[in-house]
């Protein structure tokens, strides 16, 4: 019922292209993450939602009600501000309360929905508390407080983290989702923050100058990202030129960072010379015996939980390689030679044709 | 000494300033106001003549006249400016500065060429009346026996006259502080409003209003206190129809001499000031902004 579709929605201002010919569904109750750098058209696309900003062409839809032209006050959906934007002359009641009075709701229950608000996101006995007397993180929940109240068809979140530490950040974010997941309300969430991104969302819909790059699970657009710039994008990456030593049949023979893999043969292995992903924390580093690829440790940040070595292979590529500090893990130190130890399932041959565009 | 406290000493000039042209004269008015006028004599002591004669139904409807004046100005530069203050948030900079140009412009041109340049505009033989008498409307009127046989539209030497040209000139004194206050709005706070369900209407008065009140505060008080001491325009363009307390001092001494009574009177003006002040401040801090 409250699913939210973008049909062939674009966006300029001028001559300048903000969304081009954005496709994209959110079902029912998902939790879906616009991610991308600034500047790449994910909060332009939350502002059409919200009314705010009206696309150039194409249509949105919420169920099968087409919402473009609406005005933004008759859309019903809930937006919280980066800076939560609560109103400063107002109560934290008043605030939360005042979708209810610009709606003529009666004051009777206006009282019962502000308890079971204030409830929601754990803030009673704050009724009466200005904005400027809260923590961060307490605005934060009246805001969400303040939009959820009139139980919207759609959540937007406009990169509501952003000004919080980073500590609260991780707690606000769990508790955000347990609260999304509770209410089973469809959500954008807008950031450019990966990790956010990854932990909270069902899918993500990755954007780069206003062009949809992928949508997919966390998992999906990590493990196999559509082109290099996601794979760079979503955490840390190893992105290293290979190149093919036998192909045919259900598996190919590469060569990368002087290691001999065989890995699965992709879908879409359209070259010779394919760039291949390794992610640092799919690589080990063994002691240098036997007779696989060497390379040297060039610089060794130690993390408490993790270990991030820079390492230098035989071919001259620069790896980087995350160990998590367990006593099992050889622990080689800057200048050690040590041998790589890829796994050959995590590689993953970057798609090229796409790759070249984005360049 | 300090960094601090030796750059203090660079206020030395403008507080020496200060001292002679300001606190001085105060004081020499205090003194003087206390003072008796007998017979073209002014003799010093603790007399309160000045002030009760302020207190005589003629001074004191001079002085509900000046407040009332002030008041219909302080109003009026509210209604005009507010309009021209959202006007200047929403154009481009560009534009901005334009608008900004014209609102200062009237305290760029001297006040007697204005006043001039507004008798020529609103005068019985001004720009209006001629257009008035040429298509007529005047003789409707005359006829009517809404104006005399040989007057035009009564746009000066009345209180809508000086209203009128006070207002063209302390316009800049109540949009600044607004326009200040509105920029100070976060745009995202009015998104929220409407994202929430509020028309336009709900919005200007639920938060772009109430949260202006500090600007809309500062200029009352400030175009207020302006008019109060209104001597030039009232001169100019009341025609001797419209008296104000700064009329009434200025005759008391350059007339007759009356130093006394003349500072009584400007100290009664000064208490009226200072109370708006007092007001104003109480004002600002009920205002929860």
């Amino acid at each position: 019922m409250s699913k939210l579709t973008f049909e062939n929605v674009s966006r300029y201002y001028g001559e300048t292209c903000a969304v081009a010919d954005l496709n994209l569904s959110v079902n029912d109750g998902e939790f879906l993450t616009l991610l991308g750098p600034s500047g790449c058209g994910k909060t332009t696309s939350l502002r059409m939602v919200s009314g705010f900003v009206e696309p150039t062409s194409g249509r949105i839809f919420i169920g099968d009600t087409d919402i473009t032209g609406v005005l933004p006050e008759k859309r019903s959906i809930g937006l919280v501000f980066q800076n939560y934007a609560l109103f400063p002359h107002m109560t934290v009641g008043e605030n939360v309360t005042f979708g209810l009075k610009m709606a003529k709701v009666g004051k009777a229950e206006q009282q019962t929905r502000l308890k079971e608000a204030l409830k929601l996101v754990q803030l009673e006995g704050l009724v009466e508390r200005m904005p400027r007397e809260l923590s961060g993180g307490q605005q934060q929940r009246v805001a969400l407080a303040r939009s959820l109240i009139l139980r919207p068809n759609v959540l937007l979140l406009d990169e509501p983290f952003g000004a919080l530490d980073k500590q609260l950040r991780d707690y606000m974010r769990a508790e955000l989702r347990a609260l999304q997941i509770e209410l089973g309300i469809t959500t954008i969430f807008v950031t450019h923050d990966q990790d956010e991104a990854m932990s909270m969302s069902d899918r993500i819909c990755i954007m780069n100058h206003g062009h949809v790059n992928q949508i997919g699970t966390p998992e999906e657009v990590y493990r196999t990202p559509a082109n290099k710039f996601i794979a760079e994008f979503m955490g840390q990456s190893n992105i290293l030129p290979a190149s093919v030593v036998k192909s045919g049949g259900k598996t190919v023979t590469i060569q990368v960072a002087g290691a001999t893999l065989e890995i699965d043969a992709p879908s879409h292995m359209d070259s010779k010379q394919p760039e291949v992903l390794i992610r640092p924390e799919r690589i080990s580093l063994q002691p240098p015996k036997g007779t696989g690829a060497k390379a040297k440790v060039i610089d060794k940040q130690y993390f408490g939980s993790l270990i991030e070595y820079t390492v230098e292979s035989q071919d001259g590529s620069t790896l980087s390689v995350t160990a998590a500090t367990n006593k099992s893990n050889h622990e080689p130190s800057e200048g050690d030679m040590v041998m790589l130890d890829i796994d050959a399932s995590a590689v993953f041959v970057l798609p090229q044709r796409e790759a070249e565009n984005q360049s | 000494m300090t960094a601090n406290k030796r750059s203090m000493t660079l206020l030395l000039p403008a507080l020496v300033l200060y001292l002679i042209t300001f606190t001085a004269p105060l004081v020499v008015l205090l003194v003087l106001s206390f003072g008796r006028f007998d017979k073209s004599i002014t003799t010093l002591g603790f007399h309160l003549d000045g002030y009760i004669k302020f207190f005589e139904p003629t001074y004191l409807r001079v002085f509900f006249d000046t407040f009332f004046i002030s008041l219909y100005i302080t109003f009026f530069c509210l209604i005009l400016s507010f309009p021209v203050a959202i006007l200047m948030r929403r154009v481009q900079p560009f534009m901005k500065n334009i608008i900004l140009f014209c609102v200062i412009s009237p305290l760029l041109t001297s006040i007697i060429v204005r006043n001039s340049a507004w008798m020529l505009v609103l005068g019985n033989q001004g720009i209006i009346n001629q257009f008035a008498d040429y298509i007529g409307l005047n003789d409707v009127l005359r006829d009517m026996g809404l104006i005399s046989r040989f007057a035009g539209l009564p746009l000066m030497n009345n209180v809508f006259g000086v209203v009128l040209g006070t207002v063209h000139v302390y316009l800049p004194f109540m949009v600044l502080p607004i326009y200040a206050s509105l920029s100070a709005i976060n745009p995202s706070i009015e998104e929220s409003a409407r994202n929430l369900g509020a028309s336009s209407m709900q919005l200007f008065r639920n938060i772009t209003w109430p949260l202006s009140l500090p600007g809309v505060i500062a200029g009352c008080t400030l175009v207020f206190i302006l008019s109060m001491g209104l001597y030039v325009t009232p001169v100019i363009m009341g025609g001797n129809k419209v008296v104000t307390i700064p009329m009434i001092i200025t005759g008391l001494v350059r007339d007759r001499y009356n130093w006394p009574t003349a500072s009584a009177f400007s100290v009664m003006l000064l208490i009226t000031i200072l109370f708006t002040v007092y007001i104003s401040r109480l004002l600002q801090r009920s205002v929860k902004v």
